[in-house]
């Protein structure tokens, strides 16, 4: 591999090698480049990402804010370090520059570091935190309610993104006939911010769109910076059209979780949420609708049957007796009544009927006949989070047919 | 404001009839009083078939144009494509 033939270059060119270099040759031969690039190197950086593996390894992302680099400590290498450092932490660390050559990327192999203090990075944040808290933007009293009634959702993600799907596949599922309109914009990179500000500002300015789920799939903190920009909290904390934050992590909240009216961890979670808020609406006009057409039948049939009792008690007959012209009037009246009522209600049943089952037909709480529940709390309201029950509640869960009552055991926080 | 107006006329038709619902369910009222309520009721519900009519599921995307504006297009989610594309959290 190495030129034989007094090149200054490690690999031949073409025009001296008719057999091509496999992936591995190409990776061994820039571990062998890099090893000649310096024994031990004396290195700074922020750790944005910190991940122990099953393996007893670790792996870190470092950064000093313009640029990133992969690295690890391996298990035998642990012993020699006292304290871990967490996300966010600069380190001063002595490693070797090694190339992974199964993934073929390179990475420092660390060897022994020292904690430096807080990072940069860290530190912007905290700082941008507390001056977006001091404007009043994180204010409970200024978030706004999920509405109740939905019927289009903005979407902004990453086109032909995971989180898309998600969203679009819970919406599908739940709420066939919701709307949707899908802004797409990168969620990471340099343009990300304005892009994501673009899109929240379009939807925001759409008179048709009822709530905004903003967001994306689980990454490491890194990836996560253009939900931290200013500018883009700024612009959700001034939207009349309430906002759920939707960006998978597991850690810490970004900025924005902080402002958006309201914040799930996955955008899946946030189509959830629409979904549970339009089933809930729909059950209970399904429920109106059903308790509506009984009691119309039922109060139009026993009125019908108080009128003939009437008509044929004694007092009445009396009246009757006394005058033929009257009879014929109570009778001509009697009849009348009946015909229009018979006119109207069939008319009106037959509305009613046809709305009965065209509702049916495109009622989203089909969901419930695949085997789903409602759950309400003790007031009836739709229970869409655990943070919003405790032990021992009492909770009826609502099937496609029937009810039953149930006793929280354990709640597990979302 | 256009969006508000919209939802509260929703959520009023459907207390409309929540109202001739439990008004039809009380005892004692007068035929008058029942027919009344019965046309109010019919009323309330085609309000609200309006309303979930306009959501028909329809899919549209926001195109941002060079100059910076958003047009919007019909989308046509292909979810197969979808399930194939980027899984990568991208």
């Amino acid at each position: 591999m190495n030129s034989s033939h007094g090149s200054d270059l490690f690999f031949d060119p073409p025009a001296l090698r008719s057999i091509p270099y496999s992936v591995s040759e190409i990776n061994s031969g820039i571990a062998a480049v890099l090893k000649n690039a310096g024994e031990v190197l004396f290195v700074t950086g922020e750790v944005v990402s910190i991940k122990e593996a099953a393996s007893g390894h670790v792996f870190l992302r470092l950064s000093d804010t313009a640029s990133y680099i992969p690295a690890v400590i391996w298990r035998w290498a642990r012993q020699g370090i006292e304290h871990l450092p967490t996300e966010g932490d600069t380190i001063n660390l002595i490693a070797l520059l090694r190339v992974y050559e199964r993934g073929g990327y390179y990475q420092l192999d660390i060897r022994n570091l020292w904690n430096a203090g807080a990072g940069d990075m860290r530190r912007l944040l905290q700082k941008r935190k507390e001056k977006l808290e001091q404007d009043g933007l994180f204010d409970e009293k200024r978030k706004k309610a999920i509405p109740d009634y939905i019927e289009t959702v903005g979407v902004i993600t990453a086109e032909r993104s995971a989180a898309f799907h998600d969203i679009y596949s819970t919406l599908k599922a739940g709420a066939s006939l919701v709307n949707i309109i899908f802004a797409p914009a990168p969620v990471q990179g340099e343009r990300a911010p304005e892009k994501l500000k673009n899109a929240l500002e379009a939807l925001m300015g759409d008179s048709a769109v009822d709530i905004i789920i903003i967001g994306r799939g689980g990454g490491a903190r890194d990836d996560l910076m253009a939900f931290n920009d200013e500018d883009l909290v700024r612009c959700a904390a001034r939207s009349t059209v309430p906002i759920i934050s939707a960006v998978g992590h597991e850690i810490d909240n970004t900025l924005l979780d902080l402002a958006a009216d309201y914040r799930t961890a996955t955008p899946t979670a946030a189509a959830e949420l629409i979904v549970s808020k339009i089933s809930g609406l729909e059950l209970l006009y399904q429920e109106y609708i059903q308790r509506f057409a009984l009691m119309a039948r039922e109060r139009l049939r026993r009125k019908f049957q108080e009128f003939y009792t009437l008509s044929s008690s004694a007092a009445l007959a009396n009246y009757i007796k006394r005058s033929v012209r009257m009879k014929d009037r109570v009778a001509d009246q009697k009849s009348r009544l009946i015909r229009s009522f018979d006119r109207e209600l069939a008319r009106e049943v037959d509305t009613l009927k046809e709305l009965e089952h065209r509702l049916d037909r495109a009622n989203p709480l089909n969901i419930l006949k695949q085997g789903y529940a409602l759950v309400l709390d003790s007031r009836n309201n739709t229970v869409t989070t655990s943070d919003d029950i405790k032990e021992n509640d009492r909770l009826t869960l609502r099937f496609r047919a029937g009810s039953a009552t149930a006793r929280i055991e354990n709640v597990i926080r979302g | 404001m256009a969006e508000k107006r919209k939802r509260t006329t929703f959520e009023d038709a459907l207390q409309q009839l929540e109202a001739s619902v439990r008004f039809l369910e009380t005892e004692e009222v007068s035929l008058d009083d029942s027919l009344k309520h019965f046309e109010q009721g019919i009323r309330a519900v085609e309000k609200c078939r309006r309303h979930l009519n306009r959501a028909e599921g329809k899919i549209q995307k926001l195109l941002e144009t060079p100059a910076g504006d958003f047009i919007k297009e019909t989308m046509n989610v292909d979810i197969e494509d979808l399930i194939g594309g980027q899984k990568d959290f991208e």
